[in-house]
Parts: structure tokens; C-alpha cells; sequence
């Protein structure tokens, strides 16, 4: 026939139209990435200094090879702190004016990443990992990710923090050597007491002259964490249950302890707490040792300034934070893990991409090392292969104390339960209640003994007006009460115990 | 018409081929204005203008943010060297005692510390700082620098403060953590552009405002935080102008990202601001700080960035990427800031705020206009072509149904079509059902008209496409098929037709045409003619029943080749045959022609009439016809000749017994005449022998004829051979007789004269008038007797002598009245009285002048010369005795004519003065006719001697060649051979 050329064509050129409209070639699992139309990733962040600095430098890492490979570009911004980057995220998910648009990977803590979890905006991640991949991981980190009803993964475990104790031996040796303790003494919140009452005493008698110029051995700073993780070691979660059925258990005996072991310690003088942070006051001496985060080994000085022209260079040792002699071997673990929000598949796959990378153990040792910060990894929790980092590191004063670290980081986590604070409505704002009640308590009571010192009353005495079940039973009942206060559910949720 | 218009094409070739190329044109032109009607350079412009204009307004903003409250230090500066110089005063100290490790310092920064917090709020930046020169020698310096890590949010209190530098125990009195990269004092060490360069300007430029000595920074680390920032500074001038230190704020490399929404420029992301500085006019830029991550991806890590100015106007310069990367072209829009007052000691530091867009994200929007526009067209076009090719199908479906339709329709009977809703296709529907019924009606009348004609005629018609035979029952009738359907299958009329075949009469290519020779149920014979036209797709005949017309033709061509007398093939038909048969020598093999011609007919027409002449032709033919089936053709030539040719016989014998048998039967025959009386039947006839004479069947005839005509001029009744030898020598009396008839009719002869001179005189006495024809054939007179004798024109030959000869000599110029002119009679022949009455009327005056030469042959001539005698008597005219000597012309005609003159023949004067004999027999003559009173002319005397012995015995006149030979002009005699004569006269009347 004649016509069928005509058709034939008429059909091909219909074909080639339809085919050009047609904006899927083909279809896969995973969404296909190109290298010419680069998926953009915002990550924000609440990391400063060197942690920021650490995450740069992989970010860039990442964007030369694999983001440049694959059509990735990850740009990471620092959004000040936890707080300022939350309520950025939930603004920016709100729309509200002037807010900017929503991040695609955003830092998140378990209860942080709730809210915005609340608003539908978190991506579940399950779908771009395998079972192989994840077992990878550490199981308390992912289990940690995994905030929503469903168990979905919803936080991306990037690095994890735990708390070390961080001591200025240059300052400790010449103590331990005229008292005998050891740095094992300080294993237990006991031991640490009584190793800083010794130290209270040994400093102040190196100056006969001035009576009472003994100085703290000891400070610490995140007072939720204790908390949190004293009361566990004793055997009561303090904060329990899930979203909007928070539990808070405020067991009487263990606030006793943790009150023991701090609050009396410090209105002593045995324990300090001076400038913002700890690590402040280890820099111009004030005290040698504290428990922080181990992202605090950043801060934690290599010289003490004694004056604005004055200072000597100190030697510093990492050990396993200390806990209740009688309590159980549990560590809290902590850090932000990523989040990614909810878009399209080629984005989320995107953002997965950038983090199994970000994970991978010789990124994730190399993020590590820098921040202070435990790689997520079972085979990155190796110190051989961290060290085997540090070794090609110039500075080797810092990297051996990096090393100690680890060290410690590897041991507590070896010989200890990790646990992480549970994550509910209100949580944010019972752990700022633990973060302060406590040490305002202590701080202010310090200050009113000083005072009477200052009028002439002995320490002791002035300790002992403070030092009383009264005083104790005061602060509780306060603080059960701010707790219950931040519960939305109001009393019902709280427990309380040993009255 | 062009050519192109005659070729054929379909109509949905045509409607789609015109639509689609409407189609075609009209999306090119579609195309073509959207590329090339400035549209997409319109759109790019503004793409770019857009670009241009958003980097303009984000330049200013920024220019604004930098100038007007990060940089505006005026505030704080008069605070600050205010509190300085009243502390100074305070304390009894100098500016030089503004050092490190001085209590009193401390306090005085801590004094200031709150001013420097305000300024940090109040302008929003990321930190603020003094600096105290102190003493100029001394490697530390003195000083304050505070951070907020959240310049914008700013909480009340202090949580988001550093201290990055200054006393030990300002941290603690400040409640200001102490940042990990804390010192308590500055370094000279250190990278301190920041202290350093307003410093320097301020001493290098003394008198000059501390605000034009303000100094930005590129981007620099304090401490090894990765904290980049910049810094604006200015001198801390003392009341005398002298510089001691600085004041300045920071601005974090962050923050100032966040003063660069690069999603303003595109939403999709994929454009960067990038704020950089120039120290050489913009021929490379050094980033400070950039926002939008394609920036990385295209460029990666750079420390210089380089545009080249590009065509495109208002600012926009290009860059290409590197090759490596992505290789893209990018369009940048370069706004400079104005961040210091002209003459200036940083002048030459340039800020530039540049934006960038990937130029296919730039154009994205052109890019898809154009490329949705031109898929709009492929679109337009595709379904055009399908919409061209849909109404081309719904055009030609019916029209190719109504051609099937009518294809297979009988054009017999009216056609009826149904409708396709075409307008004017239905038109032509209508127009073909109207010449349909048209043709129908036609067909019918004509049909109608034929069968009133009678005219018996079939067709049929073969479609070899469908195999298909239709034929017509007139064809059936024809070809006596009746038993057979009208409509059959191609295969079975071809057979039919292949049957017919042995009744082939005569096939003819040229027309198609075959006629088919048939016996009808009666036994009576029907010519029927098939005309066939064959083409690829059909073969059509027609069948005519032609017998009548056979017939006919048949009669003529019977009548035409037959002898109606005799029933014999005529002399054409003869003509024919033998002709076909001479191109076929073995089937002649020995052959004899025979030509004859009937004795008597003349006699028995003249005698008992013409039907018994008829009658006796009748007999000889039908004894002839008898032969014809000897392998004979019989053929009568005319009135009594026929023609007989014998053929394929083995021997000469053989035939020769046949033809003998012909001619014994031939004198068996008789012609019963009235009164009981028989007449034998007598022919003539010559033999002419094939092959032995000739191969030629005309020369065969003409052999024939003369061996006919040799026996009719012999012994008639006889039979003879050809003879080649007579044939030779005769054959022209037989071919010349039209020559002859001509001769005679056009006079075609001339007449030379001879003289006949006088012995005594030697002088004429007049001429011998002597035939010449004027003729090739017939050039000899004595040829022209034979066959005017033989023709029997003889009285034409003697009326043409008579009246040519005599008309000749009468127009001879300068004869004397007295000179004869001697004119041969042909002896058998005598000119009737009417022709002498005219003779005498045509040559009244010239009727004493002629002298008649006679000669006599037998008794015919006697009588004729009697009359002859009677006629010259009556006109005084003289006679003359011819070949006197030789034949007929002896001794008793010369007694019984008495003649005027003796011609003595030449025969007996050749040599005669040699012959004692000729002599004798000469002299007796003479001597005779003198006795008698006839002169004696002595003709053909060739020689002096001999005109000297005739003369000397007696002859009166001579006549020959030595006088002169005869010529159209007489000629005269030579004198010396008159004088001879007249001589020899002299001599012999001497011995007299």
C-alpha cells in the first residue's frame, strides 16, 4: 500500500513527541542521580569551632569526590547552637516570615527531632539501607534514630558523645605524689569526693600563710547528665516513655546521691564551678580535672593561664567518666544525629548517600579525631585505627591527647552500658531543670558559705548549715515540682519515690 | 501543462503531502520566529538584566549593612577613647602604659568590655574588639575581643558570648566562656591585619578622621577554630590624634554567608553570590566568602576567580569552568562596593559582590520556552501530518470504494451509486450513473440498431486480471457455442478459441484479424472474422460474420482471374500462378510451356458468326481444362491464344507424351457447323522447355509465343519447339511490333535521297527516295518490311512511303523542276482510291515528277501493279522496274508493265567489268530496252571501273555510291566522276 509509508511515519513522529513528553527514560529502585544537575543538600548544623572546622573539611572532602562523582553538593551551615538550630528548622517547616527554607539534613537529638517529626516532616531512612548496612552500625546508635511509633529511622547516626573525665595531671602528680592517690581513685564519684576534699587540703596547705586557699580539683558540666545517667546507675530511669507520655521517676534515695555527691562537694569547695564552662576554669586554673563531653577535649587547655602574662604548659589524662561506686556500669551517650526532611526520593537518596559516606569509618575517625566526637561504626570503634589517623597528624600533642581519649572513650564504652535520654514532649525543658537546679543550688549555697567564712565561721561550720536533710528535702520537693511542670500531661506522669 | 501535473498521484497523497507541507512551512516559520525573531534574545536579556539587576540590589543592601551599621563605630570609638583617656587621666598613666599584664589595664578592659558587648549588639556583628598599641616594643598587646556566636538572635543575656581574648579573670567577672582558642593576650605573631593596618595608615596619614582610616579585612583566622571572618577597623586616636590602638568588629565568615541569599537568584538554587576582594581593577578576585553550593561544584576550591567581559551589556561578564569539572559557561554580574572614601589609604582594595548563574540555568527559562514552543510544533506538526493522513484516508476510503464499485459494476446496465457525502465526488457519481444510463441507453440502441441490421457480430471481452470472459451471445451464435453461458471463466474462452483453430482460413498479424472458414448444420460454408486487441489487462474481440462479404469477394476475384467464355483462368490469373510457381523449381521440376493459338476463328466468325467462333473457342477450352488435372495450368490469353503450362514431371518424355496425347485429342475434336457440316479443330502452338530453355516462367512465355509465331508465319496448324538460334534472329519481329505501330503512326521516318545521274549529261535526272526509320529497334528498312509484312501493315508501310517520300522531296530546297523523284512501292500492296484521291489532292503539282519502282513477287503483286500502272498513267507519272535481274522481276513483267525505266540490280552490277558473264547478261538487257525505248538505270555502281563497263554497255542513267551516296540533302556529283561518265558516254557513242 501505498499509504503505509505515510502512517509510518505519522506513527514514528507521534512516538519520538510522546517519548520527549515523557519525563521518565526508565525506572529503578533507587532514584538514578546526574552528574550535570547536582542535587543541592543544605545541612545545618549547630557545630562551632573545631567541630565545625572538622565537618567542613569532609563536607569539601565529600563534594571532590564522591558529591562531584554522583551530582551531590552538600553545603553545611552552622546555625549557632541546638536550640537556635530546632527552632530554625520548625520556623522554616512553619514558613513562618522570614524564615528560610526548610534544610534537607538538619542535626537532630532524639528529642529535638520529635517535634519536627510531630509536623510530618522527617524522612524515614529505612528505605535507602540494607539490613547489611545497618548492621554496621553501633545497635544503641540506631536504635537511638529510631524515635517515631513505627520504629522507623529517623535520625542518622553521625557521632556520638559520651562523657569523659579530663584531669590536668601536671597540676594532679605533684598532689598524687604527696598524697598517694592514683588516677583510679577517681573511678568512682566516691573516690573522686574524697581524692578533691584531699586535694582541697593539700593546695591549701602548700600556703600556710592563707588559710582556706585550697582549691577545687573538680567541675563538671552538663548536671542533666548526671542526673540522668546517676539515677540509672542506680538503678531508676529518671526519664522515661515516649512523646507525649513522658515519664519523669524522681526516686528521693538516688536524688540523695547525686545531692551527696555533688552539691556537697561543692558547697565545700572541693568541687567548682567559676567561669561559663569547666574547661574555662581548667584554663586559668581553677580547677584540673571535670567531666564533659568528650567533644570537650577541644576545649580542654594545653596551658593553664595563671595571669594575663603568666602561664605553664599542662599535661592532661582521659578517664572513664566515674560513677556511683554501688550503681550499675552505665554511660550516657549523646550527640546530635542527622535528620533528613522529607522531599522527593532523588533528594533523600541524595542525603543517605552523603551520610553512609560521612559514616564510613575513615571519614567518620577523621571527623572524629578532629571533634572529639565516637564514629557511629563498630569497626571504626577501634583504637589502632583511630590512632593509625592520629599518627599522621602534625600537632602530636594534641593528637596523643586525642589518643587518650579514645582510649578512655573505648574503655567506657567497653565496660559500659551506653544509655541515652529518652526523648518526649517537654523533655528539653526537665533536662534544663536538671542542667540548673542543682548546681544553682550548689552555686548559691557556695557563695552564702564563703560569705559566712568570710565573717569567720570555719568551713566546716559554715558547710554544716547547708549540709542538712532539711535543706536537701527543700531542693527536692522543688524540683520534683519544676519537673512535673514541664510535663504537658501535668502530675500523673511523674513518679515519685522514697519519701 | 508542466509535466508534473500529469503524473499520477492519490488523493491522500495529495491532501497529505499539501496539508503536511503546509504543515512544515508553517512550523518552520513558527520555529524560525521563535528562534530568530529576537524572542529568545529578549528573554535571555532579561534572564541576564534580572540577574544584573538582583546583584545591584543585593550590592546595596549589603553595602548598606557594611557601611551603615557593621562598620559604624563612630559611637563607640568617642566612648571608648573617652573612658581610655579618663582612665588614663585617673590612673597618671600614658597610652604607652596600656599593656598586658598590667591590673590596671585589665580594668580598664573590663570597663570597656560593656561598650564593646553594646557594640556588638547594636551594629549585629559577630564580634568586636580594642586593641592597645601600649608599648610599641613589646611583643604582646593588650586587649579585648568578644564573639557572639549568634549575632541575629541575641539572646539578652551573655550565653552566646566568647571571650577570645583579654584578662584571665574577665571570663569569670563576665560570665563569658573562654573560647577553646582563648589567649589572654594578643600577639604581634599573629595575623593582626586588622590592628596593623588602620595603625600604620593612621601614622602614614596623620590629621586624617579615624573613620577614613577604617580598614576591612580579608577573611583570617583568629585561632585555628576555622572561624573565618573579616574585620572592619579603625585607629583609636588620643585628643592630640595620635594613634594607640584600635577598635573594630568582626564579622563571621557565616554571618556574612547569611547576608547572601543566593536562592534569590534563582529558586532552583543553582546560582552563588560570591563577595570577594581585587587589588588589580577586577582582573582576579580573591573570594571572601561565597553562598550557594553550585559555586564549589563548578569552581571547587579557589583562591582567584577570573571573568572575562562578555558581548552581553549591563555589567555581565562570563566565566568558563573548569573542563575538567563541568566545563560550563557562567554568567556573572560584578557590583563593586564603595566601602571606602575616595583617596583613601585602602582605596585600592576593592569589594565586589558578583552573581553567578550557570548560563543553561540562567537561559532555563528561554531554553524551555524555546524547546516547549518547538515540541509544541513537532506536536502541531505530528498531529497535523496524522490529521492530514486521517482526512486523507476519510477522502479516499469512499472514493477508492466507489472505484471498486465501480469497477466491478456491469457497464451493461445503468449504474446506481451510493452517496460518500463528498459534494464533489457525488457530483461525479451522479455524472457517472448519467453517462452510465447513457451508455446503456447507447449500448441498447445500438444493440437494437445491429439486430435491425442483421448485421450478425459478437464480442467478448477477457479481463485477465479476474479471469474472468464475458462474451456476447452473438458470439456464441457465431461460433455455434450456444450451449455455452455468456459469462465463463478467461480459461475456457481461450480454449475455445484454441479449438477454433483448425478452422483458420487466413490469418493476418498486421490487423489481428482471422477469418474462420465454417460449416454451418445446412453443409453450406460461413466465413466468420475475429478482430482481437490484446493488452495487459484484457484482450477483447470482435467476431463479424463475413460470408456474403466472402462470397462476394470470391465472385469478383472469379471474374476477375476467369475467362467468362471459357471458364479458364484469364491471362492475370495465369500471370499469377505461374509466377508463384516459378519461386517453387522442384515442384516444376521439368516443365513445358505451351502456347497456342486457334486456326480458323477468323474464318468461322467470318464465315458462320461469332457464335459458332464462340462455340469453337469453347471446344479447344474445354479440351485444355482437361489437362488441368495433368499438374497443368490452363489459361486463355485472348480471343483465340491460350496458354498451357505443364509442370512436375520427372522426364521430358514423359510430358512430351502428354502433350501429344493433348494435341491427338485437340484434332479428334470437331465444331459441328449448320448443314451438318465438321469442322476440325486446328491450333497453332510453340513449345518452350522448362528448364531447359529458361527458368524465367515470362521468358518461358515469350519463347513460347515465338515458336507460335514461327509456326503461324510457316505452316500453320503445326507444332514447334523454341528454337533458340531463330528465336535470336526473329525475336524483334515479335517484341517490335509496337515499334512498328509507332513507326508508322508518328511517321517516324526520314527519307534520304540518292541521285540518278545521266550518263550523257553527268548531271541528276532525279532521285531515289530511300527509307530511313527513325526507329532503333527498326532501323533497317528491309527489318520494317518483315515485320510490317508480318504484321500485316505492309499497306501502312506503302501509304506512309507514298505520302513521307513524296512530302520530303517536296520540301528538298533548290531541285529542278525537271528532276524525277523515284519512289519504292511495296509490290503486294496497291493504296485504295480514296488514299490516291488524297495523294492527288495532297501533291497536285508534283504528280508528273514521281517515278513508281515496282517489283512482283507473285500474283497479288501483278494485279497490284496493274493498279499502280492504271494510277502513274493516269498522272503521266513514269514507272520503274525494280531489281531488275533478281526474282520476280524478269523478262514478262518487263512486257507486260512496259515501264519508263529498267533498274538493273546491283547484284548483277558488283564486279560486273571482272564477270564476262554480268557483262554479257548486262549488255542483252540493255540492249533489249533500248530496243523498247526503256532506259536502263545501273544501280549500286560503287566503282569508277564499273560505271565505266555499265556505261560503256549500255546503261542511260547510273546510280551508286561513287556518284554519290544518298543523303537527306541530295549530294552533289564530284565533277571529275560526272566528267568520267559523261566520258565513258563519249567513248561508247564513239564506237556506236
Amino acid at each position: 500500500m501505498k499509504r503505509a509509508p505515510l502512517f509510518g511515519l505519522a506513527f514514528l513522529l507521534l512516538c519520538a513527541g510522546l517519548a520527549a513528553c515523557s519525563p521518565f527514560s526508565s525506572s529503578a529502585s533507587l532514584p538514578q542521580l546526574n552528574r550535570k544537575e547536582p542535587v543541592i543538600l543544605e545541612v545545618w548544623h549547630y557545630y562551632n569551632g573545631p567541630q565545625k572546622a572538622a565537618f567542613d573539611e569532609l563536607v569539601t572532602a565529600f563534594n571532590e569526590s564522591v558529591g562531584l562523582e554522583e551530582g551531590i553538593v552538600v553545603q553545611g551551615y552552622g546555625q549557632g547552637n541546638v536550640t537556635d538550630l530546632i527552632n530554625a528548622v520548625i520556623d522554616a517547616a512553619n514558613k513562618k516570615v522570614g524564615a528560610g527554607k526548610v534544610p534537607d539534613i538538619f542535626a537532630a537529638y532524639a528529642d529535638t527531632a520529635y517535634a519536627v517529626d510531630q509536623l510530618g516532616l522527617v524522612a524515614s531512612l529505612d528505605t535507602y539501607l540494607t539490613e547489611e548496612e545497618l548492621a554496621e552500625y553501633r545497635p544503641e546508635f540506631i536504635e537511638e534514630g529510631r524515635i517515631s511509633q513505627d520504629g522507623a529511622l529517623k535520625i542518622f547516626p553521625i557521632a556520638k558523645s559520651i562523657e569523659l573525665l579530663f584531669i590536668n595531671t601536671t597540676d594532679w602528680t605533684p598532689f598524687a605524689a604527696a598524697t598517694g592517690y592514683r588516677l583510679e581513685d577517681l573511678g568512682t564519684l566516691e573516690g573522686l569526693a574524697q581524692a578533691a576534699e584531699a586535694y582541697y587540703l593539700w593546695t591549701d596547705a602548700q600556703t600556710p600563710e592563707i588559710p582556706e586557699d585550697g582549691k577545687a580539683l573538680f567541675g563538671r558540666d552538663a548536671m542533666a547528665n548526671y542526673c540522668i545517667i546517676g539515677s540509672q546507675q542506680l538503678g531508676v530511669e529518671l526519664f522515661s516513655g515516649y512523646g507525649g507520655q513522658g515519664v519523669i521517676t524522681t526516686d528521693k534515695a538516688v536524688f540523695r546521691s547525686l545531692w551527696d555527691q555533688y552539691y556537697v562537694p561543692f558547697i565545700n569547695g572541693y568541687y567548682g564551678a567559676f567561669g561559663r564552662f569547666r574547661s574555662d576554669d581548667a584554663k586559668i586554673g581553677k580547677l584540673i580535672s571535670f567531666v564533659g563531653s568528650s567533644t570537650s577535649v577541644v576545649y580542654f587547655p594545653d596551658r593553664v593561664a595563671v595571669s594575663d602574662v603568666e602561664s605553664y604548659p599542662i599535661e592532661c589524662s582521659v578517664l572513664p567518666a566515674p560513677m556511683f561506686a554501688a550503681g550499675k556500669q552505665v554511660a550516657i551517650q549523646q550527640g546530635a544525629g542527622m535528620a533528613v526532611t522529607k522531599s522527593d526520593p532523588k533528594t533523600e537518596y541524595a542525603a543517605t548517600i552523603f551520610l553512609k559516606w560521612f559514616t564510613e569509618a575513615e571519614h567518620n575517625i577523621r571527623f572524629a579525631v578532629s571533634s572529639g566526637y565516637l564514629p557511629v561504626k563498630q569497626d571504626a570503634l577501634q583504637l589502632d585505627k583511630i590512632n593509625e589517623v592520629l599518627a599522621g597528624w602534625e600537632d602530636q600533642a594534641t593528637a596523643e591527647r586525642m589518643s587518650h581519649t579514645f582510649a578512655a572513650a573505648l574503655e567506657q564504652i567497653g565496660n559500659s552500658t551506653l544509655y541515652a535520654s529518652k526523648a518526649f514532649e517537654g523533655g528539653t525543658q526537665a533536662r534544663m531543670v536538671l542542667e540548673q537546679s542543682l548546681n544553682d543550688q550548689a552555686k548559691a549555697d557556695r557563695e552564702k558559705v564563703l560569705e559566712l567564712m568570710a565573717q569567720g565561721i570555719s568551713r566546716a561550720s559554715a558547710v554544716a548549715q547547708f549540709n542538712t536533710d532539711a535543706n536537701f528535702d527543700a531542693w527536692h520537693e522543688q524540683i520534683c515540682k519544676q519537673l512535673m511542670e514541664t510535663l504537658p500531661a501535668g502530675p500523673q506522669n511523674t513518679k515519685s519515690s522514697g519519701d | 501543462m508542466i509535466k508534473l501535473s500529469l503524473k499520477r498521484h492519490s488523493i491522500i497523497k495529495r491532501i497529505t503531502l499539501s496539508l503536511a507541507a503546509v504543515l512544515t512551512l508553517q512550523s518552520l516559520l513558527f520555529a524560525a520566529f521563535i528562534l530568530l525573531g529576537g524572542t529568545v534574545e529578549q528573554l535571555n536579556q532579561n534572564a541576564l538584566d534580572i540577574l544584573n539587576e538582583r546583584a545591584i540590589n543585593r550590592k546595596n543592601d549589603l553595602e548598606n549593612e557594611m557601611i551603615e551599621r557593621w562598620s559604624n563605630l563612630m559611637q563607640s570609638q568617642e566612648v571608648i577613647q573617652a573612658k581610655v583617656a579618663l582612665h588614663l587621666s585617673q590612673t597618671g598613666r600614658t597610652y604607652a602604659d596600656l599593656s598586658p599584664g598590667n591590673q590596671q589595664t585589665a580594668d580598664l578592659l573590663a570597663l570597656l568590655s560593656e561598650e564593646l558587648i553594646q557594640l556588638m549588639r547594636r551594629n549585629v556583628v559577630s564580634g568586636a574588639f580594642v586593641l592597645f598599641q601600649g608599648d610599641t616594643e613589646a611583643e604582646t598587646k593588650t586587649g579585648l575581643y568578644l564573639r557572639n556566636l549568634s549575632p541575629i538572635s541575641n539572646p539578652g543575656n551573655n550565653s552566646a558570648l566568647l571571650l577570645e581574648r583579654g584578662p584571665s579573670n574577665l571570663g569569670q567577672l563576665l560570665n563569658i566562656p573562654l573560647d577553646s582558642g582563648w589567649q589572654p593576650v594578643f600577639r604581634e605573631s599573629e595575623d593582626l591585619a586588622f590592628y596593623q593596618a588602620p595603625l600604620d595608615a593612621a601614622k602614614a596619614h596623620p590629621g586624617i578622621q579615624a573613620k577614613d582610616l577604617g580598614y576591612w579585612s580579608s577573611p583570617f583566622l583568629l585561632n585555628k577554630d576555622n572561624r573565618h571572618s573579616i574585620t572592619y577597623s579603625q585607629p583609636l586616636l588620643s585628643p592630640q590624634g595620635e594613634p594607640y590602638g584600635v577598635i573594630g568588629v568582626e564579622v563571621a565568615l557565616d554571618y556574612l554567608q547569611a547576608q547572601l541569599p543566593f536562592t534569590e537568584l534563582n529558586q532552583d538554587r543553582n546560582s552563588a553570590y560570591l563577595l570577594a576582594t581585587t587589588k588589580d581593577n577586577g582582573q582576579s578576585f580573591q573570594p571572601v566568602v561565597s553562598s550557594g553550593p553550585i559555586l564549589k561544584a563548578l569552581f571547587g576550591e579557589t583562591t582567584a576567580f577570573t571573568f572575562h567581559s562578555s558581548s552581553r551589556s549591563g555589567g555581565i561578564t562570563q566565566a568558563q569552568t573548569d573542563p575538567e569539572r563541568t566545563g560550563e559557561t557562567v554568567y556573572a554580574s560584578i557590583q563593586y562596593f564603595n566601602l571606602y572614601n575616595t583617596n583613601t589609604p585602602f582605596e585600592q582594595q576593592r569589594w565586589a559582590l558578583i552573581a553567578m548563574s550557570r548560563s543553561r540555568d540562567l537561559f532555563h527559562f528561554s531554553d524551555k520556552v524555546v524547546s516547549s514552543l518547538l515540541l509544541f510544533s513537532v506536536i502541531l506538526l505530528v498531529l497535523g501530518v496524522g490529521i492530514a493522513c486521517f482526512v486523507g484516508y476519510l477522502v479516499s476510503k469512499p472514493i477508492l470504494l466507489l472505484a471498486k464499485q465501480v469497477s466491478t459494476l456491469d457497464p451493461a446496465v445503468p449504474v446506481t451509486l451510493p452517496p460518500i457525502h463528498v459534494s464533489e465526488i457525488d457530483d461525479l457519481s451522479a455524472a457517472i450513473e448519467s453517462l452510465s444510463k447513457n451508455v446503456a441507453d447507447n449500448a441498447s440502441r445500438l444493440s437494437q440498431i445491429i439486430a435491425m441490421t442483421a448485421i450478425p457480430i459478437g464480442a467478448f471481452d477477457v479481463n485477465l486480471a479476474a479471469q474472468m470472459a464475458y462474451v456476447t451471445k452473438g458470439f456464441l451464435e457465431l461460433f455455434q457455442l450456444t450451449s455455452c453461458a455468456e459469462q465463463m471463466s478467461a480459461a475456457t474462452l481461450l480454449e475455445h478459441l484454441e479449438s477454433l483453430k483448425q478452422y483458420i482460413e487466413e490469418e493476418s498479424s498486421a490487423d489481428q484479424t482471422t477469418v474462420f472458414k465454417l460449416t454451418d448444420k445446412d453443409g453450406a460454408f460461413r466465413w466468420i472474422r475475429l478482430t482481437m486487441v490484446k493488452t495487459e489487462q484484457s484482450i477483447l474481440g470482435v467476431v463479424v460474420d463475413v460470408t456474403a462479404e466472402t462470397i462476394e469477394k470470391r465472385r469478383i476475384e472469379y471474374e476477375r482471374d476467369y475467362d467468362l467464355l471459357t471458364s479458364l483462368p484469364n491471362r492475370r490469373a495465369f500471370h499469377d500462378r505461374l509466377t508463384r510457381l516459378e519461386a517453387e523449381p522442384d515442384q516444376i521440376k521439368i516443365g513445358a510451356l505451351i502456347m497456342m493459338d486457334l486456326d480458323n476463328l477468323k474464318h468461322i466468325n467470318d464465315t458462320y458468326g461469332h457464335d459458332y467462333g464462340d462455340e469453337y473457342i469453347r471446344l479447344a477450352a474445354s479440351v485444355l481444362r482437361s489437362y488441368s488435372a495433368h499438374s497443368a495450368l490452363v489459361a486463355r490469353m485472348s480471343g483465340d491464344e491460350f496458354y498451357v503450362f505443364f509442370y512436375g514431371y520427372e522426364s521430358k518424355p514423359t510430358l512430351k507424351q502428354v502433350i501429344y496425347d493433348m494435341r491427338r485429342k485437340m484434332d479428334e475434336t470437331y465444331l459441328l457447323l449448320p448443314e451438318g457440316r465438321r469442322l476440325k479443330l486446328r491450333a497453332s502452338a510453340g513449345i518452350a522447355w522448362y528448364p531447359k530453355d529458361s527458368r524465367s516462367v515470362s521468358e518461358l512465355i515469350r519463347f513460347a509465343d515465338f515458336a507460335m509465331y514461327q509456326v503461324k508465319t510457316a505452316v500453320k496448324g503445326g507444332v514447334k519447339d523454341f528454337d533458340l538460334g531463330s528465336y535470336q534472329r526473329d525475336a524483334f519481329l515479335l517484341y517490335s511490333r509496337e515499334e512498328l505501330n509507332r513507326l508508322i503512326d508518328e511517321k517516324l521516318v526520314d527519307f534520304v535521297f540518292q541521285p540518278i545521274v545521266s550518263c550523257q549529261t553527268g548531271m541528276p535526272i532525279g532521285y531515289e527516295a530511300l527509307m530511313r526509320p527513325r526507329s532503333k529497334a527498326l532501323s533497317h528498312p528491309l527489318d520494317v518490311l518483315r515485320l510490317a509484312r508480318a504484321q500485316s501493315k505492309l499497306y501502312q508501310i506503302e501509304h506512309l512511303t507514298w505520302f513521307a517520300a513524296m512530302k520530303a522531296f517536296e520540301a528538298l530546297p533548290d531541285i529542278p523542276e525537271d528532276h524525277l523523284v523515284f519512289i519504292n512501292s511495296i509490290p503486294s500492296q496497291a493504296l485504295s482510291l480514296a488514299d490516291i484521291a488524297q495523294f492527288e489532292a495532297s501533291f497536285a503539282p508534283m504528280l508528273t515528277r514521281y517515278v513508281l519502282e515496282l517489283t512482283e513477287h507473285d500474283e497479288l503483286n501483278r494485279k497490284n501493279n496493274r493498279l499502280k500502272q492504271k494510277s502513274t498513267g493516269r498522272h503521266s507519272a513514269k514507272l520503274a522496274l525494280d531489281d531488275f535481274g533478281m526474282g520476280h522481276n524478269n523478262d514478262v513483267i518487263l512486257l507486260e508493265l512496259q515501264p519508263d525505266f529498267v533498274k538493273v540490280d546491283m547484284n548483277i552490277i558488283r564486279n560486273i567489268h571482272q564477270d564476262p558473264n554480268r557483262r554479257e547478261l548486262f549488255r542483252n538487257l540493255a540492249h533489249f530496252c533500248r530496243e523498247r525505248g526503256i532506259h536502263v538505270i545501273a544501280e549500286g555502281v560503287e566503282t569508277e571501273a564499273e560505271m565505266e563497263v555499265v556505261v560503256s554497255l549500255g546503261a542511260d542513267f547510273v546510280q551508286g555510291y561513287y556518284l554519290a551516296k544518298p543523303a537527306l540533302q541530295p549530294l552533289p556529283i564530284p565533277p571529275e566522276r560526272a566528267q568520267a561518265l559523261r566520258r565513258a558516254y563519249a567513248e561508247r557513242s564513239q564506237r556506236v
